[in-house]
């Protein structure tokens, strides 16, 4: 297994806008941050190596990312990985308590807001 | 002849309304010929549910033949299950409580199992059956919601998708602008860091403002969503008052309010309230005068109150400004930003809470808008 002496943060969203920008911000803070775009690339990546938080957007193309985060939470492989729900809906907490996720960061976000999210859970 | 009758139920409703009567067969012939054309389901049970009539409509989409269903208790045949599995008891069915009411009862969710065992999704209306002033039954008309059902889906999924669209890049746009922003923070030799800043907060307005049309097209569809559990209501002013001030530095706002006041009720939707309020108040008043937010709690309910010293309100146009287009019609309101939906929104939240919100202001000296959540609600 791959180890990395400063924190990896695996970022999913369908969106690319979205995963250059949290790429950039988290890369400028030396968190290295892997990015991916669906369900097959997050469960590659998990393959070889446990991430120290994920980011997880909920409405992505044909997946729920509530399913995904539950499924997570439910393996015991990965269930001790903080997740932090990413949405644009309202009622963001609501959606973060149903994936069982360990946070949650509405859209759109300050800067400040995602940083002190991440710092909270790493 | 198609409307089904049960002979035997159908007479004694009518003996026991007069000792003379006879059934006129061309008047009968007229009347279930009515009813047969009538485009929606209508059938009648007796003062214990039995089932006294059937029209052809209903008939014909519930898959029920006359043996089947006249004479037969209607809860036992079509009611018997929720529509997820579980069992409905008969003691629970609004069909015998209607036996008692004398005025009509409307539902607009409901199911009725049909004759295959599959479930139909109506709206009904339940009347009573009054024949020679005393109550003999009730009389259910009911419409086939399946359509409906499934517009109201696309509708909210339509919603969902819209805002997720509309707010994704918008994400992307207010990070980059930040990022910029604190990129020129620290070179003072240009202005870039304060007209990022400027851009940055007219993104959040745009945010704001496209949120406050998603809700009111929900809320025009019946379809805003409300969660419910029981929160800090002290805490939670506190909280959003500061989340605003923090987007609004230039302005000022106070609030008073008293430690662990708790309330049961939308913690989000109540927080988008007050949010709104304060925002109108910080919109429409002088930048030296702050904006003052009360939480008062009283011995069945708590008053919240934002106070602003700015232009006010015409006396008479306080009646409206509740209502959704109320700002368009406005035109000393047209040189301030914003559509003015917020205060719409605002009521249809407090509303749901069972509370009630008012304004006080004339013009010049500013508005108190203040509403109310009770402490106790009725179900």
């Amino acid at each position: 297994m791959r180890t990395h002496t400063i924190p990896t943060i695996l970022v999913v969203d369908d969106d690319e806008g979205i995963l250059e920008v949290i790429d950039i911000i988290l890369t400028q803070e030396k968190y290295h941050v892997e990015a991916v775009r669906s369900e097959d690339q997050l469960q590659e990546v998990l393959k070889d190596h446990l991430p120290s938080l994920i980011l997880l957007d909920v409405l992505m193309s044909g997946v729920d990312g509530r399913e995904i985060s539950r499924h997570l939470k439910s393996n015991p492989k990965t269930k001790n990985i903080p997740i932090i729900i990413m949405s644009a809906n309202t009622k963001v907490s609501t959606k973060a308590e149903e994936a069982h996720a360990d946070g949650y960061l509405q859209k759109p976000f300050d800067i400040n807001e995602l940083l002190e999210t991440v710092r909270r859970y790493i | 002849m198609t409307v089904a009758r049960s002979k035997e139920y159908s007479y004694d409703v009518c003996m026991e309304s007069t000792n003379n009567f006879e059934w006129d067969e061309h008047l009968l012939h007229e009347k279930n010929a009515l009813l047969d054309s009538v485009g929606e389901g209508v059938c009648g049970v007796d003062r214990q549910g039995r089932c006294l009539f059937m029209n052809r409509y209903a008939m014909n989409i519930l898959g029920y033949t006359s043996e089947e269903i006249l004479g037969k208790d209607m809860h036992t045949v079509t009611h018997h299950h929720y529509a997820d599995g579980t069992n409905y008891p008969t003691k629970d069915c609004p069909l015998l409580r209607w036996t008692t009411q004398e005025h009509p009862i409307q539902c607009d969710q409901e199911i009725i199992w049909k004759q295959d065992g599959t479930a139909l999704p109506v709206e009904y209306t339940a009347n009573p059956l009054i024949i020679e002033g005393t109550r003999r039954g009730t009389v259910i008309s009911f419409r086939n919601n399946t359509q409906r059902m499934e517009r109201d889906q696309q509708m909210d999924d339509f919603l969902s998708i819209a805002s997720h669209e509309l707010k994704t890049p918008i994400t992307t746009i207010k990070a980059f602008i930040q990022l910029l922003e604190k990129y020129y923070a620290t070179d003072k030799t240009t202005q870039a860091a304060v007209y990022l800043s400027r851009v940055d907060a007219h993104i959040t307005r745009l945010t704001n403002l496209l949120q406050d049309l998603i809700d009111v097209s929900k809320i025009q569809a019946g379809r805003l969503r409300y969660t419910n559990e029981i929160f800090d209501l002290n805490a939670l002013m506190k909280e959003t008052i500061e989340a605003f001030q923090m987007t609004t530095p230039d302005r000022t706002i106070t609030y008073k309010g008293k430690p662990s006041q708790y309330f049961e009720g939308d913690k989000h939707r109540i927080s988008q309230v007050v949010t709104n309020l304060v925002s109108n108040a910080s919109t429409y008043s002088p930048k030296d005068r702050a904006v003052e937010v009360t939480l008062t709690p009283h011995k069945n309910d708590f008053v919240i109150s934002v106070k602003d010293y700015g232009v006010g309100f015409p006396e008479d146009h306080i009646p409206t400004v509740f209502n959704r287009f109320y700002r368009a019609s406005d035109k000393t309101r047209a040189n301030f930003p914003g559509l003015g939906i917020g205060l719409y929104v605002s009521s249809e939240i407090i509303k749901h809470h069972q509370g009630t919100i008012q304004i006080k202001s004339s013009r010049d000296t500013g508005a108190t808008v203040s509403f109310t959540l009770p402490k106790h609600k009725t179900t």
